[in-house]
């Protein structure tokens, strides 16, 4: 039995992986073709799309553009937008057996789900005034919005979205995931035999994944046009540094919000295990505390033999109890953990000691130690 | 420099349903503070900072007029008929919010209560007063932003919409005791800082307490409601009406149920009977309602409802004294009303002072109030009846006091006052290490020596009350104090003791259950020992450490009290409030994991004077859709 093959592009910030599952008794080049997301952030440098377009080029060689599935875990661009990218930039157009998308992804969701809708769209008018705000000058003390406003452009995501529901396979080869689906379901729609899934997350009411909301500070289209003229000078007799501590506290209750939808999306990531010969290798899109804390009240969270880290090496993305779970080890045996990100784009992402402390229990391997268009290969052998 | 101040005299649904001659809501005071107070309205310890709601720029806050010639008084440009007349333009807001923040402090810093000038919990001068924060019906103290902030439920359009320069919407800026409470959690952050890291949720509903409390005392200090309240019941106390806290937004919200006794508006009411249950059978003693809800909000009424209980009882004890000797009952009731709040604040506050460094049980702080008690007004058959009246309230809403330990080393060979003011001084760790007894410092455990206090406070000498009251003509002096002057507030019959306060901490790890897994956790522990300067006594001694106590002290270092803190840390993890945390870990309570154990930051973080709303984005200040 030939070797599971998992492929992490360097994409600079997001996601672009590739599993390579042996075709049981297929030739040496006969490969299952699983691709889970494409995507980077689009701002700054971990944004570049030249790098995000010689990664598409090499997944693209390496599958001649068929995939037997296509995972797309949630609606942010460092996951969605290389499809698009490639298909413009190269003109090469992906084709999927199947197209799995998280469930809130579905079309007419909201329209089922009153309380997730209702979250939504609140999260959703704070990211609008806070776009509002960036662009009236807000930039200059609150810099961090420009990674959360591009990732989270509910526009440019939306096409990239349509891209993969309507354009890489039938529209009745689309699927919705949840957590609640039943395991047969999950085995009808999977378009092979040598692996199969289990679902971890998403709930199916995102409504869960909404934490909550800092208070309004400052707001309306008052606010915006201001935002240019407003210099912050202290009243006289008051500190400058401390007046600005003030000022910074109202600007990170903004940018908590801000960021709120985007933990939300986050949260709403198709989490799964890939079992194959008796292998367990576990990815968790950008899946955040929330989520996690979900999957450990189902008590769904057991030691693997790989975990793709989640949300790029946040501390959001691997609470404290995944160490005596999934990255406790399989009968002695340290687990590979792999981490796909790259620095600076958000505060704290990722977060070095975070990846110290994982690289103590298990194999770190880390995308940044290839160069941009390449990937880190990982290989499994069959268990033992 | 002495100023001329404004703040409510009213909560405005009350004024409003009342029907008060609106010149009565506005109340003015007289300071004298040791510096100035700048135009813009900053002081030295306090400072206006506000934002326009709708454009988030800072508004500058009013001129301050210099004395006229041959006056001492400086007075705000805004003349009080302004005030009166347009009480929601911008500046109006500004005024009367800096000035209860002002009126709170002043209370709080006199002779007859702490006796010192308060040193805040976060490592600056100011505390930045936001009348304007933002948009919900809530206020809260920010420690981190050195801030107190009040905000405001718009009406339909924005606040910016009313005529003659009047704000729209309902502020919580103009509510005294939602200002009161919020400058109290800033006042006890400063005097028991480790209380915004406690878990335990007495510890938490202790914060709550004593805020709600600060908001009775200032209004019971405000001349204009006093009179009002006296005048309605002919000189007594109508319970319902100044047990409320907070009526017009506690109207809009509600979020409390409190067992559902509550009374409707206010978002408290401290004229309840809550008590404890009993851990083991969880009854409560006849007439009392059991507090079964752990939400810090809901279990501080148990607290504040027994000091509310002991302040009328302590009116009513007074005013039946005047009665006794033929002095009408509404005649005495203002001065009755006076000595009680003076009575009560002080034996709150002075506790608070006193408390252990660590998690704190009601015990712990009803053993706090007894000390502070015994140890300013000395014994006399007045004062042990006082004291009775406590103990039995106390005891009412099964807040156990226990014993107070007493410990009374030799001292004539130390000079205590060589640690007034000192930090870190070897001196004081020499001393501390040398009565480790005293301090009740585990063995081989490091610890760390807080900065000593040192207060001037006034004790009454052993004078009965009628000699008190004989001695001054009461209604000029209560007048004088309803002003502000805090010259008044010196009894004759009382002198100042010079008082120094040390505290001890140390840590200790303990192991908590998460999800069905034991996490270690590090807690504060520590004493209080407080020493009379002069007599070279030891006042008090206070402890959070339960080694070698019995179970049925209920201290907060006790299993009860640890299952409380387990079930609050869990819960709070589930309702996302408290986060695993690394990065920026000022906004809301964090698990901070650092040499093998978590450490819990800003928990009182929580406690909005309103909790557990949600945010709501008004119609109008909806942004366009990203096109």
């Amino acid at each position: 039995m030939r070797d599971l093959e998992i492929h992490a592009y360097n994409v600079g910030f997001g996601d672009a992986i590739l599993i390579r599952i042996p075709v049981e008794g297929g030739g040496e080049n006969d490969y299952r073709k699983v691709l889970i997301d494409c995507g980077n952030s689009l701002t700054k440098e971990g944004g570049n799309d030249d790098n995000l377009l010689l990664a598409m080029e090499a997944i693209y060689a390496l599958t001649d553009g068929v995939l037997d599935l296509y995972i797309m875990t949630h609606e942010h661009m460092d996951h969605v937008q290389g499809l698009q990218l490639l298909k413009k930039r190269s003109n090469k157009a992906f084709s999927a057996n199947r197209v799995w998308m998280t469930g809130s992804s579905q079309p007419g969701y909201y329209d089922t789900h009153e309380n997730a809708r209702k979250r939504f769209d609140l999260a959703k008018d704070f990211l609008n005034i806070a776009g509002d705000l960036y662009k009236g000058g807000l930039a200059l003390r609150l810099p961090e919005l420009e990674t959360i406003l591009a990732v989270n452009n509910p526009r440019k995501t939306a096409d990239c979205v349509h891209l993969i529901r309507e354009e890489l396979t039938h529209a009745d080869k689309v699927s919705y995931l949840n957590v609640d689906m039943d395991q047969n379901d999950v085995d009808a729609i999977t378009p092979f035999d040598e692996a199969w899934f289990s679902i971890l997350a998403p709930e199916e009411d995102t409504s869960a994944y909404y934490g909550r909301m800092q208070h309004l500070s400052f707001a309306g289209p008052a606010a915006a046009a201001a935002v240019t003229e407003t210099v912050h000078q202290p009243p006289p007799g008051v500190s400058l540094s401390e007046f600005n501590q003030l000022v910074a506290a109202r600007d990170r209750g903004l940018a908590a919000n801000a960021l709120m939808i985007d933990k939300a999306a986050n949260n709403s990531s198709i989490v799964f295990v890939l079992h194959w010969q008796g292998r367990k290798l576990m990815f968790s899109a950008d899946a955040e505390e929330k989520s996690w804390h979900f999957m450990r009240n189902r008590d769904l969270l057991e030691p693997v033999d790989f975990l793709k880290i989640s949300h790029h090496g946040s501390h959001n993305g691997t609470p404290d109890h995944l160490f005596d779970t999934v990255l406790a080890g399989r009968d002695g045996a340290r687990p590979i953990a792999l981490v796909s990100t790259f620095p600076g784009q958000y505060n704290g992402v990722p977060l070095d000691d975070l990846l110290d402390k994982i690289a103590t229990v298990a194999d770190l391997r880390d995308t940044r130690d290839v160069h941009v268009g390449e990937a880190v290969v990982v290989t499994f052998p069959p268990w033992r | 420099m002495k100023i001329r101040l404004f703040y409510p005299a009213f909560d405005p649904l009350y004024a409003a349903s009342n029907d008060i001659d609106p010149k009565f809501r506005i109340q003015g005071m007289d300071l004298t503070l040791d510096t100035a107070i700048l135009s813009g309205l900053v002081a030295e310890n306090v400072a206006l900072t506000d934002f326009d709601p709708e454009t988030g720029a800072l508004v500058a806050g009013p001129v301050i007029k210099p004395p006229a010639r041959g006056n001492v008084r400086h007075k705000l440009a805004v003349p009080r008929s302004d005030l009166i007349t347009a009480p929601k333009t911008v500046t109006a807001i500004q005024i009367l919010c800096f000035g209860t923040v002002m009126r709170t402090i002043s209370l709080l810093e006199s002779s007859r209560v702490l006796g010192r000038k308060i040193v805040w919990g976060f490592p600056g001068k100011q505390l930045f007063v936001v009348p304007r924060a933002g948009y919900q019906a809530n206020a809260f103290y920010h420690r981190a932003s050195h801030s107190v902030q009040f905000l405001l439920v718009p009406d339909e359009g924005p606040p910016s919409g009313g005529q003659n320069g009047e704000q729209l919407g309902k502020f919580t800026a103009l509510s005294p005791d939602i200002v009161a409470h919020e400058t109290a959690h800033a006042v006890i952050d400063g005097i028991a800082p480790f209380l915004y890291e406690a878990a335990t949720p007495q510890s938490l509903a202790l914060h709550e307490a004593v805020a709600d409390l600060t908001a009775l005392f200032v209004s019971l200090r405000t001349q204009n409601f006093v009179t009002h309240i006296l005048d309605k019941n002919n000189g007594a106390l109508d319970e319902d009406a100044i047990g409320q806290i907070a009526e017009e937004i506690g109207s809009l919200s509600h979020p409390k149920s409190s067992s559902g006794t509550s009374k409707p508006h206010g978002l408290r009411n401290l004229s309840n009977s809550f008590a404890l249950p009993d851990p083991e059978t969880e009854a409560v003693p006849e007439g009392m309602l059991p507090m079964f809800s752990q939400e810090p909000h809901d279990l501080s009424e148990v607290l504040s409802g027994a000091m509310f209980r002991f302040l009328v009882q302590t009116f009513e004890a007074e005013q039946k004294r005047q009665t006794d000797r033929g002095v009408a009952a509404y005649s005495s009731s203002g001065y009755s009303l006076f000595r009680a709040v003076e009575m009560t604040t002080a034996i709150v506050y002075r506790a608070l002072d006193y408390l252990p460094p660590g998690e704190i049980s009601f015990a712990d702080f009803a053993r706090a109030m007894l000390a502070a008690d015994k140890a300013f007004f000395p014994d006399s058959p007045a004062a042990a009846s006082v004291r009775d009246r406590l103990v039995c309230e106390l005891k009412r809403r099964n807040i156990k006091t226990g014993r107070q330990p007493k410990f009374q080393p030799d001292l004539s060979g130390e000079d205590l006052s060589l640690f007034a003011g000192e930090e870190n001084d070897w001196r004081v760790y020499d001393f501390v290490n040398r009565y480790k007894g005293l301090f009740r410092i585990p063995d081989n455990t490091p610890f760390r020596v807080h900065p000593p206090m040192v207060a001037g406070r006034s004790v009454a000498v052993d004078a009965s009350t009628d000699e008190i009251e004989q001695s001054q003509s009461k209604t000029a002096r209560h007048q004088r104090l309803e002003e502000g002057d805090q010259e008044a507030d010196e009894l004759p019959q009382s002198q100042i003791m010079r008082e120094l306060i040390l505290k001890v901490s140390w840590t200790k790890t303990e192991t908590i259950k998460v999800y069905g897994r034991e996490r270690r956790y590090r807690f504060m522990f520590g004493t209080t020992v407080s020493f009379d300067l002069d007599k070279k006594l030891v006042i008090l001694q206070l402890t959070t450490n339960s080694d070698g106590r019995p179970e049925t002290e209920d201290t907060a270092s006790q299993s009860g009290q640890r299952q409380a803190r387990a079930m609050l840390i869990n819960g709070w993890i589930d309702q996302d409030r408290l986060v695993d945390g690394t990065g920026d870990n000022s906004v809301s309570p964090t698990m901070q994991f650092r040499d093998g154990a978590y450490e819990l930051q800003n928990m009182a973080q929580r406690l909005h004077v309103a909790d557990g709303l949600d945010v709501e984005f008004p119609d109008w200040a909806k942004p366009e859709e990203e096109a």
